[in-house]
């Protein structure tokens, strides 16, 4: 099996049947009742938003791809009693309905969003007075030569595969790249027995130097960090400070070349923070917006009715997006008259200061890892068209000096990635916002049938 | 030296600009945009003959054809990957009865329509076969182009508008903005009001469907025999008829809907609706592929269906080219090499054909309707 993002993102695991390995169908109840406002995304933000807007007594149905609920962050299986409390509470609500396993494919200014199983089933329409969209984010890896090759995937990808399905991306792995979550997925690695050959990221602790005024007002970050190093250092995982700088295949082992040394390798998991999934944004009418403190494309506004909340508005992890996710939820029940002004102002200001607080620390961490930015002309740029940085430069020789010409020249993003994985690089290399990457009308591969609807006639009279 | 202004960097204009430079003009292009920002970049890349009945538009597809085949060595050594002009044969499908073949294809019936894409639906009783039907990648050819004209000296300035044409030091200014060729005010007013346009062009929206990358399972280009029906339309409502085609990459393409919106960008679930609904009729396997994007695009539609080639009636200096409707990227060699021709004082005759008739594509044709 052959996967990169494990999310249902990046179509790099999709069988010849068309359907992604990485996801699973879930059983889906009927709706039993027309929902008021519906919540894309099950992740922090998405299920804060849901609760939120429920316990103004809206009525709420979340829709997100995965068979649980919970995204990345907070994704655990089955609901159970230990269950995290957010998780157990929106699945307790009885004013909200999950549809999970479920994707939003395309959606218009008007509200209305068209849904289809993973497996491509069920497609439905639906047009609630009021949308949230919380669609999460997914690992942006910069490029390096050998990133292509089967056996390299993504930090998140790595993690959730391991969550969800207990699977081990194999049983000597090199975790690679920049962030705090490699650290948290070296330790849940090892902690399953996997071979961690060690964490590479060149950022130092000494990095965080000039931001501890923000360390310190943040305890909790501290704590984590220390215990995932004291794991690790329990596990016999080293912590390398520097950088992945190429992999190569021999035979069914990875070579993975660090600045120092070289490691042999089944797997290497990578990561250099996180891509907002923007598409559902641009096509409900979203201003769009580059975020300066990492370069991703973050929604700026709203048209009536519509929320973002979560990565979506900058990326900034779990507490952040447990914030904005309730101010979006109460925003919607204030939209729909379940809230009025003066309750609505008064929930939400701690959770603007929340919010604020979260933004803070997510600032500080994006100062300390920046990415790696310089490519050579032989290291892929489009994974699913095979294009090189060198043929981008041939074409951009030739006058390409935007997103559009390049991919017309040279198939950049034209794949089934539609250049969720490759338009921030590409951006990148033109010196242009990666805002024209987000413009997917279909936002996610559907059958040609799903665009049939019944309520028209099939041909022309 | 003639020196020649070419306005828009499509298909057209980089036609224009390579024919002219070739006669030895002395050529510069302006592009509002980047590089294939507008209808070129969003085209299937039809270089036709089977669309077209006998006429003036056949004798300059015909050229046109000549032309392609001519160029193609040149092109392709311009661009990364080559033009990928393929001769790969168009087929007009019918579920109701026979197609008229015309005068250059040859009449199938349902076994030799199976004959040719095994995987054509059952209900298809017959169809018709124009091996000169060709396809190439759009963009990439008028990049080609625009590469292979700076070669001899053309120079092409892309984010730069042409706001007024009295600005241009040019003995003749060529108007090739395509579907936005009605806006083009050759004075610089702006917003053109119609007494001030010196074109009726305007734009005819066409939704497309890409599939997955797929094995090849379509040979050809093909499609219904209503798309000939639509094609000559005037109406300006919805109107669809089924295209299907491969493309060497791997992903399959749907069209073809057609509607005078202006340039609305908003989706039209019907538009999409009919699309899938046509190429499901035609290939029935084509049900379980998954869509991966959806695009439009804006055709330069002309009242009569016919560019318009040749001197503005009214302005001095002034050159039309454009109004090609869906035909632009298969006629822009010809109508390149044409205006090569008449700027150069040769007539309407061409390298290709020492009389090409162009009195039919004349922009004063329409001049009772344009404010002199």
């Amino acid at each position: 099996m052959s996967y990169f993002c494990g999310i249902g993102v990046c179509q790099a695991c999709v069988t010849p049947d068309g359907q992604r390995s990485c996801l699973e169908p879930a059983f889906v109840e009927p709706l039993h009742f027309e929902p008021e406002l519906i919540v894309v995304g099950a992740g922090p933000a998405g299920l804060s938003a849901a609760l939120a807007a429920a316990e103004a007594g809206v009525r709420v149905a979340v829709v997100d791809r995965g068979k649980h609920p919970g995204g990345q962050y907070l994704r655990q299986g089955q609901i159970s009693a230990r269950s995290p409390e957010l998780v157990r509470r929106v699945a307790a609500h009885p004013s909200i309905h999950l549809l999970l396993g479920h994707e939003v494919w395309q959606a218009q200014p008007d509200r209305t969003l068209d849904l289809a199983g993973v497996d491509g089933s069920g497609v439905r329409s639906l047009r609630p007075d009021a949308v949230v969209l919380a669609p999460g984010a997914y690992d942006r890896v910069v490029p390096f030569p050998g990133w292509e090759l089967p056996g390299v995937v993504t930090v998140g990808g790595a993690q959730a595969l391991l969550k969800r399905q207990g699977h081990k991306v194999g049983p000597r792995v090199l975790v690679a790249g920049t962030g705090p979550l490699l650290l948290s997925l070296a330790v849940s690695l090892a902690s399953a027995g996997v071979k961690v050959v060690g964490v590479a990221d060149p950022v130092r602790l000494t990095a965080w130097l000039p931001h501890l005024s923000t360390v310190v007002r943040a305890p909790r970050k501290v704590l984590q960090a220390t215990a995932y190093r004291t794991r690790l250092a329990a596990l016999g995982v080293p912590i390398w400070g520097e950088g992945l700088e190429s992999v190569t295949r021999e035979g069914e082992r990875l070579i993975a070349r660090l600045a120092s040394r070289t490691v042999t390798v089944d797997a290497v998991a990578v990561g250099h923070g996180f891509t907002p999934q923007t598409e559902l944004a641009a096509a409900m009418g979203c201003t769009l917006a580059t975020d300066p403190r990492d370069g991703s494309t973050i929604v700026d506004g709203c048209p009536d009715g519509v929320y973002a909340a979560g990565e979506l508005t900058g990326v900034g992890g779990a507490d952040a997006a447990i914030a904005t996710g309730t101010l979006a939820g109460l925003a919607a029940a204030h939209r729909l008259g379940k809230l009025d002004d003066r309750a609505h102002a008064r929930a939400a200001r701690r959770w603007l200061k929340r919010a604020a607080a979260a933004a803070r620390f997510a600032t500080a961490l994006h100062a300390v890892h920046t990415p790696p930015v310089s490519f050579a002309d032989e290291t892929v740029l489009c994974r699913c068209e095979d294009v090189t940085f060198g043929t981008a430069r041939a074409a951009m020789a030739l006058g390409a000096d935007d997103p559009r010409s390049l991919k017309l020249l040279t198939r950049v993003g034209m794949g089934p990635c539609q250049g969720r994985l490759c338009g921030a690089s590409a951006a990148a290399l033109l010196g242009c916002p990666p805002d024209a990457y987000s413009h997917r009308p279909v936002a996610v591969p559907v059958p040609l049938t799903a665009f049939l609807r019944a309520d028209l006639p099939p041909e022309e009279s | 030296m003639t020196k020649v202004a070419i306005v828009g960097a499509g298909i057209v204009g980089a036609a224009c600009a390579l024919a002219c430079a070739q006669r030895g003009l002395g050529v510069t292009v302006y592009e509002r945009g980047g590089l294939v920002a507008g209808t070129t970049g969003s085209g299937e890349g039809n270089i036709l003959v089977s669309d077209k009945a006998p006429g003036p538009e056949l004798d300059l597809a015909l050229r046109s054809s000549e032309l392609w085949r001519e160029w193609e060595p040149l092109l392709d050594r311009q661009v990364p990957g080559g033009i990928e002009l393929e001769r790969k044969g168009g087929l007009i499908v019918s579920r109701t009865g026979p197609v008229d073949p015309g005068p250059l294809g040859t009449a199938l019936d349902a076994a030799g329509v199976r004959d040719l894409e095994p995987e054509i639906s059952p209900e298809v009783v017959a169809g018709a076969y124009f091996p000169q039907d060709m396809q190439v990648q759009p963009a990439r050819a008028a990049v080609a182009m625009l590469a292979a004209a700076r070669e001899l000296g053309a120079t092409v300035k892309l984010r730069t508008p042409v706001t007024s044409i009295g600005e241009l030091d040019a003995d003749a200014i060529v108007n090739a903005t395509g579907a936005w060729a009605g806006q083009f005010d050759p004075a610089g007013r702006t917003p053109a009001s119609s007494r001030e346009r010196s074109s009726r062009v305007e734009p005819r929206r066409g939704f497309i469907l890409v599939t997955e990358p797929l094995p090849v399972r379509i040979r050809h280009k093909v499609y219904s025999a209503d798309y000939l029906d639509n094609v000559a339309s005037d109406d300006a409502a919805l109107q669809t008829s089924t295209v299907v085609e491969g493309t060497p990459a791997g992903p399959v393409l749907i069209g073809a809907t057609r509607e005078r919106v202006g340039f609305d960008t908003a989706p039209n679930p019907l538009a999409l609706h009919r699309l899938a609904a046509g190429a499901i009729a035609l290939f029935p396997f084509l049900a379980g592929v998954r869509i991966i994007r959806s695009y439009h695009g804006f055709r330069p539609f002309s009242p009569d269906h016919l560019p318009l080639i040749g001197p503005d009636p009214v302005t001095p200096r002034l050159w039309h080219a454009h109004g090609h409707e869906g035909a632009g990227i298969g006629l822009a060699p010809a109508t390149g090499d044409l205006i090569s021709a008449l700027l150069t004082g040769t007539g309407g005759t061409t390298r290709l054909q020492p009389a090409l008739d162009a009195t039919a594509f004349r922009p004063d044709r329409f001049t009772t309707e344009v404010a002199r």
